[in-house]
């Protein structure tokens, strides 16, 4: 049947645009095919529920339903911008991203560089599986962990200074702490499990590169730079711009235990900020607000990234 | 079977536009009143003779794992409330979230378990979602004898629309190693003053004569306990006075109270790390025998310490002072309560029956089985014992307000609630909701709490805490506390 | 030569001297964990950092065996990872191969419109809704459907297929190779680093399955373990009990049982890396056809 259609619409000129547009859909109908199931998953599961944010311009309650709500305009974005704590959830979330970006995101590959130096087998595979367990520890359990090391008043950290004649040294009620602490604990809990990703990009690297340098009297910091680095490089790329779409959504949970009287300053963020005032208190529509904010920003960050990759010769994602 | 659920689902997914126009639309309405029609079908004999009635419940659990619907107590629960139990558990600490996907699901249980004065319920109430219970209670005597301050503070505009879960009203206490005392020949104090030096003989006296200097005085987590402001005389929160409200921290008393504190941890008295302590840490101070003195729900607390205590092989004593200068703060006397929505319970005979649930579970008949069971269950060796916690979630029997054993123990920490109920200061603002406290009182908490912890740290001074006090006032405070003012009048 | 092969020494010592300190400091929590779990409650309250458990004790095995709430669970959360995972792997193929070929049409919007989806969510009651039209409540579909393809996990695995040699696709077509046997023939097999790593981490997204658990399924008896896991372990964390409530004492499981509970529910997901691993090697199948 697509195959008589084809030829009709050969026969006019004036449809030669669409005609091609149906020669390609023919052609590569299974492609098609084998992209409609995964199209129905989006619709059905991210892009109807989607239109739950539309809450955040309305007074929501679970009672009147989306329908039976009161639209109210900007009026919770209105109040976000207008709060005294704006400034500051602003700069604490963007400081702590900044962290996330310029330590957490490099430290999965260079530890994956690391690695894929590594010549005995054995020797590689137990230290990967070692340096990813960490991931599988709730912030709960490595907060509390940390706590009674470091912090603990009789703890080892704590005896040890005293063993120097030093006073007390706190490093979870110091705001000059929090950012060093916070990025430490997401460096030694993650970055193990970032390097699976790495691992399995760098498997594509064919061997014969390395041979051939080898032979070229390449060093083994020259071949990282001219063959490891550029052989993982689209996948850098994708994997920050990516990065970038959530940059203001940090752990609550672990900011949340890390939290305190005396980092609050420097610590509170918009995620601990909208458990305090939205959840808690039933604001369906104000933290959806909030939501939507930081989606905004995300949107633009990742729309930035991925045309100035583009820019520089690599695919980007869309 | 899985097969023919897969179907079911490929059927469904074709209906997507359905599910576009109920979520987009929000026909919540109309959708509920059918899946609402199929809830009913349950109390469909709703009372009448020929078998037990059967009740759907949302409730939450503490313990590890829910109670099973053959286990000891959902067996005991039937047996005395002659009803059929349909239980939803909920791990507490996501009850939240699974009860506001079940509200805007709009297939609600029977029953609910929610905080009546809570925004959301209250929107709910506003919009007639729940039975107004009054009309009824009257019928149900044993409905009628709840403690009337903890009823008046669950009503919304002095009405009812919850059957509450009681709670003993004055909790907080100050619980002491009875042992330590007595080796420092010492007496149980009466006063602030006598508290302060108990804690410095704690801390210096090495009252558990091992030798060494290894103690300290007061454990504290999670910042400190409100109830050392009651010593001084600072309101419980609010106050009215000449129809005005004032919040604690512009008072003196108050004042006074976190300048005692402050002096605790400037001497080392109490544990440093307490503005940030989890709780599971600082109390291991206690039954390892590091630390003599807690203020806390003296009720709840002491069994626990006795229980770890004995797990460690210590013999200890604790026990428990009369309320310090004779003053204390009362709660609220409940925690939460069963509210009955309209869509789910459809007629009077079907709140009647579940009414008359309540009602056979505050029976004399009732009270005395439900003590039997206690009195068994405390007979039983621990590993087969079942968690009383468990039964206080979907209990209204006053019988967990305060211990029923005749122990000594028991006896004592009685006598002690007693005598904290005698002197409880409440608080005003229970019963009213302030639309400014509801959209900011987060913030506006999180701001004197700060406040106070970094005063007693030492990081700002007096004037410092004034400022923060000033604030507060300016985001909000002055104005909470003009709208309790307003409430009040009425 | 000779220095080029001192230098490569010794950036190899260095290389490994560095990565086992690192290694020893993640790993050092988890055997404290492990000990934790096998030593006497008294003990671990009085040691910081128990590395090895002097006082052996298995009371708290016995403990959580006690009832079948463990096992149970634990059976559950082993079915839904590996029947979601493999529905993942297969939805998630699907999509990303079409989205991986050069000729396809309005790639880039859909892209733009996966990526969206990374970024805007309804949040938990429109998801609750939809799950509900469908019908899935309280079937195990409810955890495995809404979270078929993880938009990450599908644009990773789209840069992956893009990186398979051009001439692949070719030289298949003029064997008269559809796309379907492209698809399973050809790119998947070539694709084992990538599916490897997909694997683990959907994997590991369904072992880790919480909220959605609670919210979808009422039938306890289908909750999977991290349920049991988070329950015992926030119990004690006053900070997340209901404000003002001093409710679930009784409740508050020694610090023994804890680390049993964190040891059994964490041990099968650790073990599925191991398991994978060898498959990441066999990229130097790709690298061949690539030369």
């Amino acid at each position: 049947m697509s195959h008589s259609t084809i030829s009709t619409r050969h026969e006019r000129p004036v449809r030669k645009r669409r005609s091609a547009l149906w020669r390609d859909l023919s052609r590569d109908r299974w492609i098609y095919i084998l992209l409609l199931p995964g199209i129905a998953y989006f619709i059905l599961f991210k892009y109807i529920p989607m239109g739950g944010v539309l809450i955040a311009f309305q007074d929501y309650n679970a009672f009147s339903g989306f329908g039976g709500s009161e639209w109210v305009g900007f009026k919770h974005f209105e109040r976000l911008f207008a709060e005294p704590s704006f400034y500051r959830l602003l700069r604490n979330t963007l400081m702590l991203s900044l962290y996330n970006l310029v330590l957490g995101f490099p430290a999965p590959i260079i530890l994956a560089l690391m690695l894929n130096e590594l010549r005995m087998k054995w020797l590689k595979r137990s230290i990967q599986t070692m340096i990813y367990v960490p991931h599988f520890m709730s912030w709960v359990v490595v907060v509390t962990m940390f706590f009674v090391l470091f912090e603990s008043y009789d703890g080892l950290f704590q005896s040890w200074i005293a063993s120097l004649g030093l006073d007390k040294f706190t490093i979870m009620m110091n705001a000059d702490w929090f950012r060093p602490m916070y990025i430490l604990q997401v460096l030694w809990r993650d970055s193990g499990w970032g390097t699976v990703i790495y691992l399995a990009a760098l498997a594509g690297i064919s061997p014969e590169l390395y041979e051939a340098s080898r032979m070229d009297g390449a060093s083994r910091l020259r071949q990282i730079w001219h063959i490891t680095l550029p052989g993982i490089r689209s996948t850098i790329v994708i994997l920050f711009i990516l990065k970038l779409s959530d940059v203001l959504d940090l752990s609550f949970e672990h900011i949340f235990l890390l939290l305190n009287a005396v980092n609050r300053d420097v610590a509170d963020v918009f995620d601990t900020y909208v458990y305090r005032v939205g959840l808690l208190q039933g604001q369906m529509s104000y933290s959806t607000a909030v939501g939507l904010f930081k989606g905004l920003v995300g949107l633009v960050l990742v729309s930035f990234a991925n045309w100035f990759s583009k820019k520089f010769g690599e695919e980007g994602i869309f | 079977m899985e097969k023919q659920g897969e179907m079911v689902i490929w059927k469904r997914i074709l209906g997507v536009g359905l599910a576009l126009a109920l979520v987009l639309s929000g026909c919540s309405g109309g959708g509920n009143e059918g899946n609402a029609g199929s809830n009913a079908g349950n109390t469909g004999s709703g009372g009448q003779a020929g078998g037990p009635v059967t009740i759907t419940m949302m409730n939450t659990y503490h313990s590890e794992t829910a109670p099973k619907d053959d286990g000891a107590i959902m067996q005991a629960m039937e047996d005395i409330t002659q009803v059929e139990l349909d239980m939803t558990w909920v791990p507490n600490n996501v009850y939240g979230e699974k009860l506001s996907v079940t509200l805007a699901s709009g297939e609600l249980p029977q029953v609910i378990l929610a905080d009546p004065l809570s925004p959301s319920i209250v929107t709910g109430i506003e919009s007639g979602m729940f039975w107004e219970l009054d009309p009824y209670l009257s019928e149900f005597p044993n409905l009628q004898t709840f403690n009337p301050i903890a009823v008046e503070n669950s009503q919304y505009k002095g009405k009812t629309y919850g059957i509450i879960r009681p709670r003993a009203v004055a909790r907080g206490g100050v619980v002491i190693r009875g042992d330590w005392m007595e080796n420092l020949d010492m007496e149980l104090p009466t006063t602030d003053e006598e508290v302060y030096d108990l804690m410095v003989a704690f801390a210096t006296q090495d009252p558990d004569g091992n030798g060494q200097d290894d103690t300290y005085g007061l454990m504290s987590y999670d910042g400190f306990s409100r109830d050392i402001m009651a010593w001084f005389g600072a309101p419980n929160i609010w106050k009215v006075e000449d129809g005005r409200f004032i919040r604690d921290v512009e008072t003196p008393e108050y004042m006074d109270g976190l300048r005692f504190v402050k002096r605790l941890y400037d001497e080392g008295l109490i544990n440093p790390n307490f503005a940030i302590e989890d709780r599971n840490v600082s109390r291991k101070g206690l039954y390892t025998g590091k630390v003599g003195i807690t203020v806390e729900a003296f009720d709840a607390v002491v069994p626990f310490y006795y229980s770890k205590a004995s797990e460690f092989g210590g013999s200890f004593d604790f026990t428990v002072a009369a309320p310090i200068n004779g003053r204390s703060y009362g709660g609220q006397g409940y925690l939460s309560a069963f509210l009955m929505p309209k869509s789910a319970v459809k007629t009077e005979e079907d709140l009647r029956a579940i009414l008359r649930f309540f009602d056979a579970q505050r029976s004399s008949e009732g009270t005395e089985q439900f003590k039997q069971l206690l009195l068994d269950n405390a007979a039983k060796p621990e590993a087969e014992q079942f968690n009383i916690d468990d039964l206080r979630q979907f209990l209204v029997n006053d019988v967990l307000v305060y211990p029923i054993g005749d122990s000594e123990t028991d006896r004592m920490i009685r006598d002690r609630m007693e005598a904290n109920n005698a002197v409880a200061v409440g608080n005003p603002a229970f019963k009213y909701i302030s639309p400014t406290y509801v959209e900011r009182g987060g913030e506006l908490d999180t701001i004197l709490d700060d406040a106070a912890i970094q005063f007693v740290l030492g990081q700002i001074d007096e004037d410092g805490f004034q400022a923060a006090v000033q604030a507060w006032k300016k985001a909000g405070g002055s104005q909470v506390a003009e709208e309790l003012a307003a409430l009040h009048e009425e | 030569m000779i220095r080029s092969s001192l230098w490569s020494r010794a950036f190899d010592g260095v290389n490994v001297a560095l990565l086992l300190m690192f290694s020893l400091g993640t790993v050092l929590p988890f055997i404290h964990v492990i000990a934790s779990s096998f030593a006497s409650e008294r003990l671990v309250a009085e040691t910081d950092f128990l590395l090895f458990p002097t006082e052996f004790s298995l009371k708290a095995y016995q403990y959580i065996f006690s009832s079948d709430a463990l096992p149970r669970s634990m059976g559950v959360s082993v079915f839904v990872t590996v029947a979601g995972t493999a529905l993942n792997l297969f939805m998630t193929s699907l999509m990303a191969y079409s989205l991986s070929r050069r000729t396809i049409r309005f790639r880039a919007p859909i892209m733009f419109l996966v990526v969206f989806t990374m970024i805007f969510q309804g949040g938990l009651i429109p998801d609750y809704l939809v799950v509900k039209e469908l019908g899935l409540l309280d079937s195990y579909w409810a955890l495995m459907l809404p979270r078929a393809i993880l938009p990450f996990y599908l644009i990773i695995l789209i840069n992956f297929f893009k990186q398979l040699p051009d001439g692949l696709e070719e030289s298949a077509r003029i064997d008269g190779c559809g796309d379907l046997r492209l698809l399973f023939r050809i790119v998947l097999p070539l694709s084992l680093p990538a599916l490897a790593t997909l694997t683990l981490f959907y994997a590991v997204m369904h072992w880790n399955t919480y909220m959605h658990a609670i919210l979808y399924i009422n039938d306890m008896d289908k909750w999977p373990i991290q349920v049991l896991l988070r329950q015992i372990v926030l119990i004690s964390q006053a900070g997340f009990v209901e404000q003002g409530s001093v409710e679930g004492e009784a409740s508050i499981p020694p610090d023994t049982v804890r680390m049993a509970v964190i040891t059994v529910a964490t041990f099968p997901i650790l073990l599925v890396y191991p398991f994978l691993q060898k498959y990441f090697a066999s990229g130097i199948l790709l690298g061949s056809v690539k030369g």
